[in-house]
């Protein structure tokens, strides 16, 4: 009900400007407004900026261990972006991002249509879809690395009762990264397909009986009305899911723990490794910028795409 | 109950002007109406005797006392928003009542005020509901009902009635006129309808951009405006507007036809801007000929939209007899309520 | 909130509900299978062929894990990391968030910009840093220190998501309040934080469920068995791969799952509030 009275007050998009100005305490300069951000500021700095900056600082050292033993300029950046290692991380983290997402989608856009369609009972199937979305990484992957288990695994059981050989499935080089974009698409797609749905749900049904009066078929109300009414929120979706996969670690240490052979280790998950063994933190300082300027990049299309900062 | 004066008021925000230095003077028990278009600071005018905006030059004085830098708890005064502001999650008792309860108010005394406003307003069987429960005319009335509960010295309305359908309007508007003159309390009301400041005002107050461009009792607006904006903004349909020329007496129009002018200004002689109301312009067999464009009976009176050359004229008519679209009419405007402005100001000159 | 594109009459739905159904089979069959296995004996969760139901259904899988020792401690750490993450992103969030929707002053801009920034700075890049930072100031394995890096993961979208809420509570309530006498304290009290209280429900939810599910955090930067929560605990199962009992590890996947599907049960409409705030442009 807050929804149908508020005209006066949400006049301006974004949270940063335009904004009632405090005219309560009728003063010119004050600094109480500094005071209300000042805890989450200063949250913010000891646990996110300082870190952010010292990683940098830490990329232009020689590290031994945990050791610093001195400034090396690009020497870090050298190693590492000569690295043939390093490219395959990159190479790895490109492919799993962009299956997990081409999975994600589709399964997502294609769940939110035919629910969708599906009238009450498709909004209540649509709850209990999204419930996977709220189960940790650590979870996910332990119940997939059961399922996968070879040697009694549900799933290697049926494929071989269809006929499939299933190998080592996790185990095989060539197989483990594929199994693991499955997973990541099983676990995200109702993520894309909520968003979908309230997209869809926003658009005027009014445009759907335009077309029909208009002549126009189902393929017709899809693409001309449904695809683009949702395409920005898809958009968005896709991008956070972007981000999310790129820094994902949880299912890949639990399932594979970056292997066989490297075949599952993204950029992240380098990150992490080099964090906890910590033979030479100095290049795994330049894998984690790498991963951060990335991650910024996609963040401020994110935030382009959805204005949440205008002006 | 307090007079209330604005004395040269001022309004910038940041380096925008908003008000240009207002001065106006409002009477113990006064109903005062400020109106003018969308935008021009009537709200911010009002907010400023609210104190809900402070001022950035001038002075305000309610009940003789100066109140530029008084919090708005201590101005006694109360105000209805035009959304209403309800306090969605409290019931109407409650909503009526937080004034007292802030003010740690006893219970009993809370009460007795509630129950008195709820009486004045006929809100007694609607005092347990929430706001959602409730129509936009009731609303309405618990929002003034908050108001009254505080027994403030003035009364602040901005655009109260706006979000109500036409019929509602008439009708609130109309118990909005008798509680002010049961309460008697003095009353600034922001509007930006012309026809509500003409019925409900002692005294209206005309703005355009920042700036107070006539006050005076609502006919005294409509029968000797002070300039072209406020003969165009009061009134409806608008006053015409014709250019020309004075001369000997009478006014020449671009194509050379003449119109009668009032006998003040025989000896004028300049650029001038010709004002006669669509009330006031009468058929008349040696008139001006107008070509009829469109005609909109609305059974007292037929409006009717005609061109003379390129220029729109706009008549209304009490007459029966309705002329056809593509018809020549002529018409000739009743010279005692004819207005002439300055070409040059808008100011008026007759 | 009419169906787009839903084809009226239920008789043309009935395919689109079949499909529904196979949808759902694939979403929850794994996680139905998983509930299933925790049931069965240890030796019937890795019978070949699989059973689908358990043939003896048993709660000594539930039994074991509630016996051990180090549960308890375990969910403990989970629920404080995870209340105190939530309830210190509130109590920092809330005063900035209101500030952001309701006063206007010099640097506003740079200082949402900043939240907005930090918001874009991932978790992993900051792994190796501060471990070093941690380490070199010795507060590895604080609970403390881990809630409140929890708790920054989550300020940035408290923040924004507060000050949406406030925004959409006409400003003129607020006015009427303080010519009613209401100081700014009571305001926020009285009047703003019952009103906004769906969309603190929703922002709360979500960082329960964001900071429960962690495991990285807990696991690099309190790497002490005393202090890691029930997520590291199943990971640290999952390594311990010898003698690993798979009916076993699905009770407990179950149990730590629990509160996160209560939670998901009891509030799922302010989840998906949450979770599609802002996402639809209206
Ligand atoms: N907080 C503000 N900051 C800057 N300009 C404002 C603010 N509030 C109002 N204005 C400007 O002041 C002018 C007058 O506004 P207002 O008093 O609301 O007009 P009205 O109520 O007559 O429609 C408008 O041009 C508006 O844009
Ligand atoms: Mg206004």
């Amino acid at each position: 009900m807050l929804a149908s009275r508020t005209q006066a007050a949400t006049t301006s998009p974004g949270v940063g400007v335009g904004d009632t100005p405090d005219t309560h305490n009728g003063v010119r300069f004050s600094w109480i407004p500094y005071l209300w951000f000042a805890p989450a500021i200063l949250v913010l700095f000891l646990i996110t900026l300082y870190p952010t900056f010292f990683v940098g600082w830490l990329s232009f050292q020689k590290t031994r261990y945990y050791e610093l033993t001195g400034f090396v300029g690009l020497a870090n950046y050298a190693e590492v972006l000569s690295s043939s290692a390093f490219w395959n991380t990159v190479f790895v983290s490109l492919t799993y991002v962009v299956g997990s997402l081409t999975g994600a989608v589709v399964l997502g856009m294609a769940a939110a249509l035919v629910l969708n369609n599906a009238g009450p009972t498709g909004s209540v199937l649509r709850v209990f879809i999204l419930f996977p979305w709220t189960l940790s990484m650590s979870v996910v992957g332990s119940i997939w690395l059961w399922l996968l288990n070879p040697s009694f695994g549900p799933i290697p059981y049926l494929m071989q009762v269809i006929g499939l050989e299933p190998g080592l499935m996790l185990g095989d080089p060539g197989l483990a990264l594929p199994l693991i974009i499955i997973v990541t698409a099983w676990w995200s797609f109702p993520y894309v397909m909520v968003m979908a749905t309230a997209a869809m749900q926003s658009i005027p049904q009014e445009l759907y009986e335009a077309v029909e009066i208009d002549g126009g078929g189902a393929l017709v109300k899809f693409r001309y009305v449904t695809l683009t009414h949702i395409l920005p929120t898809l958009g968005s979706t896709a991008l956070t899911l972007s981000i999310m996969y790129l820094t994902l670690m949880t299912l890949i240490i639990v399932m594979t723990g970056g292997g066989p052979l490297g075949s599952t280790t993204t950029l992240s998950f380098e990150a992490f490794r080099g964090t906890v063994q910590a033979v030479n933190i100095g290049p795994t300082a330049v894998v984690s910028i790498v991963v951060l300027l990335i991650n910024v990049a996609l963040g401020v299309v994110y935030t382009r795409l959805t204005g949440r900062v205008t002006g | 109950m307090a007079n209330v004066e604005l004395k040269a008021v001022r309004k910038t925000y940041g380096t925008a002007p908003v008000i240009h230095g207002v001065t106006v003077d409002i009477r113990d028990g006064e109903f005062v109406t400020l109106v003018g278009p969308s935008g021009c600071g009537k709200s911010t005018l009002l907010r400023m005797i609210a104190g809900l905006e402070d001022i950035s030059g001038g002075e305000i004085q309610i009940g003789g006392r100066t109140v530029n830098s008084v919090p708005p708890k201590e101005r006694d005064i109360a105000m209805v928003f035009q959304n209403y502001a309800l306090y969605p999650h409290m019931t109407v008792a409650e909503n009526m009542g937080f004034s007292l309860k802030l003010k740690k108010a006893p219970r009993e005394q809370r009460e007795a005020g509630v129950g008195r406003a709820a009486e004045i307003l006929s809100l007694t069987k609607l005092l347990d509901r929430y706001p959602r429960e409730l129509s936009g005319g009731q609303r309405q009335r618990v929002a003034m009902g908050r108001a009254i509960v505080r027994n403030p010295q003035v009364f602040l309305f901005d655009e109260p009635l706006s979000n109500l359908d036409a019929k509602l309007r008439v009708q609130m508007r109309t118990e909005i006129k008798e509680l002010h003159q049961r309460l008697k309390t003095t009353t600034v009301y922001v509007t930006h309808d012309q026809v509500e400041a003409m019925t409900m005002a002692d005294k209206i107050v005309v703005m355009h951009d920042g700036i107070v461009e006539q006050v005076g009792a609502p006919l005294e607006l409509y029968n000797h405006p002070a300039n072209m904006f406020v003969a165009g903004f009061i009134g409806s349909p608008a006053m015409n507007f014709l250019k020309g020329r004075c001369e000997r007496g009478r006014f020449l129009l671009e194509d050379g036809s003449a119109l009668a002018l009032p006998a003040s200004l025989e000896h004028l002689s300049s650029d001038a801007v010709y004002g006669v109301r669509p009330e006031h312009l009468v058929r008349s067999d040696d008139g001006l000929p107008l070509t009829v464009a469109v005609v909109e009976p609305t059974g007292a009176e037929t409006q009717v939209i005609a061109r003379h050359g390129s220029q729109s004229i706009v008549c209304i008519f009490r007459d029966s007899v309705l002329p056809q679209p593509g018809e020549t009419i002529r018409v000739r405007p009743d010279v005692s309520r004819v207005h002439v402005f300055s070409e040059r100001d808008g100011r008026r000159l007759s | 909130m009419s169906a787009a594109m839903s084809s009226g009459r239920p008789s043309g739905r009935f395919p689109a509900i079949l499909l529904s159904f196979v949808f759902a089979v694939i979403v929850l069959g794994p996680v139905a299978w998983a509930l299933a296995t925790s049931f069965k004996t240890e030796v019937e969760a890795v019978a070949v062929p699989p059973t689908l139901w358990p043939s003896t259904a048993t709660l000594e899988n539930y039994l074991k894990v509630f016996r051990d020792q180090s549960f308890l401690r375990d969910f403990w750490n989970s629920v404080a990391y995870s209340v105190g993450a939530v309830a210190l992103a509130l109590l920092v969030g809330i005063p900035a968030g209101y500030a952001a929707a309701r006063f206007s002053f010099k640097g506003k801009r740079a200082l949402m910009l900043t939240i907005l920034a930090t918001s874009m700075v991932p978790g992993v890049a900051l792994l190796v840093p501060t471990f070093y930072l941690l380490d070199s100031i010795g507060l590895l394995n604080s609970g403390i220190v881990v809630t409140i890096i929890l708790s920054a993961r989550i300020i940035p979208q408290t923040v924004w998501f507060i000050a949406n809420f406030v925004e959409a509570v006409p400003v003129e309530i607020e006015d009427s309040a303080f010519m009613d006498g209401a100081n700014r304290f009571q305001i926020i009290w009285n009047l703003i934080l019952p009103l906004i209280r769906p969309g603190i429900a929703a922002v709360a939810t979500i960082g329960i469920v964001t900071t429960w599910n962690d495991y990285i955090t807990v696991a690099v930067f309190a790497p002490d068995v005393a202090k890691r929560t029930l997520q590291v605990a199943l990971v640290n199962q999952v390594f311990d791969a010898v003698g690993i009992s798979w009916s076993y590890m699905m009770a407990f996947v179950v149990i730590a799952s629990m509160p996160v599907i209560l939670m998901f049960g009891l509030v799922q409409k302010w989840f998906i509030s949450g979770l599609t705030a802002g996402a639809v442009k209206g």
